[in-house]
């Protein structure tokens, strides 16, 4: 087998145990299940594509997926605009859970990023730091302020 | 503390951070803050719930197929010292080759003699490194006809030198062979203690004969092979007319042939005469003088009409140089007459 086989096999490997993460991170972030797929995709072809860009000592290659996942889903806002273009579809059956994920999908993108990768995906304050690519203190203050947002919002919806 | 100061530790709290001990005494204590610490929490794992609702199946990962490379289109890690090596020999290498190839290829010396006084060559020869021959000839000289052999024996060629040992006898002036002019009578010189010669190409260089005279010779050094046909350049200089073994039609009809024979005119104001027993006297030039017609050279050959008849002139070498075709002059005279029975081939002054 040669090594561009190789490479394939590991990426298609990795997208099969990391690819619904992923997915799920950009449809909550982008609001958009088709641009999701299509981000998650591209994703893991820059992987494939660059393997040496990722560095294993600066994270694990989950945090480098998610890293290049949230760079991918800012281009995608900066070229469409602030708002997903589809509209949403119905989301899931608790009463709670569709107003909180309505709410979210309000937040700003910077905001829904970092508490989708915080509370769902439970990265660490450290590892929000490299993947975000921000010192901790600030992790901590954009934690504090999209908590906030949310809450607010939620809580108008609830009204 | 009150809950605006605590307000910014109580995400932190719910995330498990370490909090300054009076923020987290009052987090703990005030009923206020207490309920955004919970309120986070729930957001938390409402947010976990929405995830779980993402069952959709992952759509397959479109990775680009690899291709099979044949063995010869595989790349192959070439360290930096090796490429920079491979670009040194592509510039050192035609370079070095070109030298060595000027170096080892051989010269040519393309020489002739007189005899009694220096000046052109009537004939010239051809020689690499060992040549070794007699040549003999008859010369015109102011005196009479002169005849000598001479023994020529090449050691060394090079661009500004020529080697070579000599030896010049009289010879009788005799033509066993009127075609060839040879005096094969004469056979072979012997060359003992024959001193070595140094020539400069472009000199007149005088070799004794024995007993009397002197023979001139004259030479070049040339990297490419010359081109010699009938003892001359194959291809005349411009401003020389020459006809080498020619054939004569008229009306496409033979009127003779000169196998072996030539004349040529060395300058412009020389002509080539040909005389043809009952045919009259035909003179080529390549000027105009009186009398003659324009004729068109190319070459071997020299096409031309007179009186209404046309000729053609087929030489077995170029009749003039320069850019062909070329414009030549001729004139036919019925009236003079020579001595000779059969046709006669020579060069002379252009009639006036």
């Amino acid at each position: 087998m040669s090594p561009e086989d190789r490479l394939s096999e590991s990426v298609g490997r990795l997208y099969q145990e990391q690819g619904s993460s992923v997915r799920r991170f950009l449809t909550l972030v982008l609001g958009n299940h088709s641009v999701a797929d299509e981000l998650t995709q591209e994703t893991f072809l820059h992987l494939w594509r660059q393997p040496t860009a990722f560095d294993a000592s600066k994270g694990g290659i989950r945090n480098y997926l998610f890293g290049v996942a949230r760079k991918k889903a800012a281009d995608w806002w900066r070229r469409n605009g602030r708002r997903p273009a589809v509209p949403q579809e119905p989301a899931p059956p608790s009463a709670d859970s569709l107003l909180v994920r309505d709410a979210f999908e309000r937040l700003p993108a910077e905001s829904k990023t970092i508490l989708w990768l915080r509370e769902v995906e439970g990265y660490s304050y450290d590892e929000l730091s490299g993947i975000l690519g921000v010192p901790v203190g600030t992790v901590r203050s954009r934690l504090h302020h999209a908590r906030q947002l949310l809450r607010s919002i939620w809580k108008q919806e609830a009204k | 503390m009150n809950c605006t100061e605590a307000e910014v530790y109580v995400s932190a709290l719910c995330d498990g951070q370490q909090i300054p001990d009076d923020a987290r005494a009052h987090v703990l204590a005030c009923e206020t803050c207490h309920r955004t610490l919970r309120v986070y929490a729930e957001m938390g794992a409402e947010l976990r719930l929405a995830s779980l609702a993402e069952t959709a199946p992952l759509p397959p990962l479109p990775l680009p197929h690899s291709r099979k490379r044949p063995f010869w289109t595989k790349q192959v890690p070439i360290p930096r010292l090796a490429i920079a090596g491979l670009a040194v020999c592509a510039v050192v290498l035609p370079l070095a080759v070109s030298i060595a190839g000027a170096q080892s290829r051989p010269l040519w010396f393309q020489f002739g003699y007189t005899i009694g006084n220096p000046g052109e060559p009537l004939r010239y020869f051809v020689a690499k490194e060992g040549f070794d021959e007699t040549i003999s000839g008859i010369h015109m000289a102011a005196a009479g006809p002169a005849s000598a052999a001479l023994r020529i024996k090449i050691e060394r060629i090079a661009s500004d030198e020529v080697v070579f040992r000599a030896r010049a006898v009289p010879a009788p002036v005799e033509a066993p062979d009127a075609a060839t002019r040879s005096i094969g009578s004469l056979g072979p010189l012997r060359m003992d203690g024959a001193p070595a010669l140094r020539y400069r190409p472009g000199e007149d260089f005088m070799i004794p004969i024995e007993g009397g005279g002197a023979v001139y010779l004259r030479g070049q050094v040339r990297d490419d092979q010359p081109r010699i046909a009938f003892g001359l350049p194959l291809i005349p200089e411009p401003d020389r007319l020459s006809l080498r073994s020619p054939a004569l039609f008229a009306a496409e009809k033979l009127l003779v042939q000169m196998a072996g024979a030539s004349a040529t005119a060395r300058s412009p104001d020389q002509a080539v005469n040909l005389y043809i027993p009952d045919e009259g006297h035909f003179t080529f030039a390549l000027e105009a003088f009186p009398g003659a017609v324009q004729a068109r050279a190319e070459w071997g050959s020299i096409d031309f009409e007179l009186e209404g008849r046309s000729y053609r002139v087929l030489a077995a070498a170029p009749v003039t140089g320069g850019d062909q075709p070329r414009t030549v002059w001729v004139r036919r005279d019925e009236t003079g007459r020579m001595r000779c029975s059969a046709a006669c081939l020579g060069a002379g002054p252009v009639p006036r």
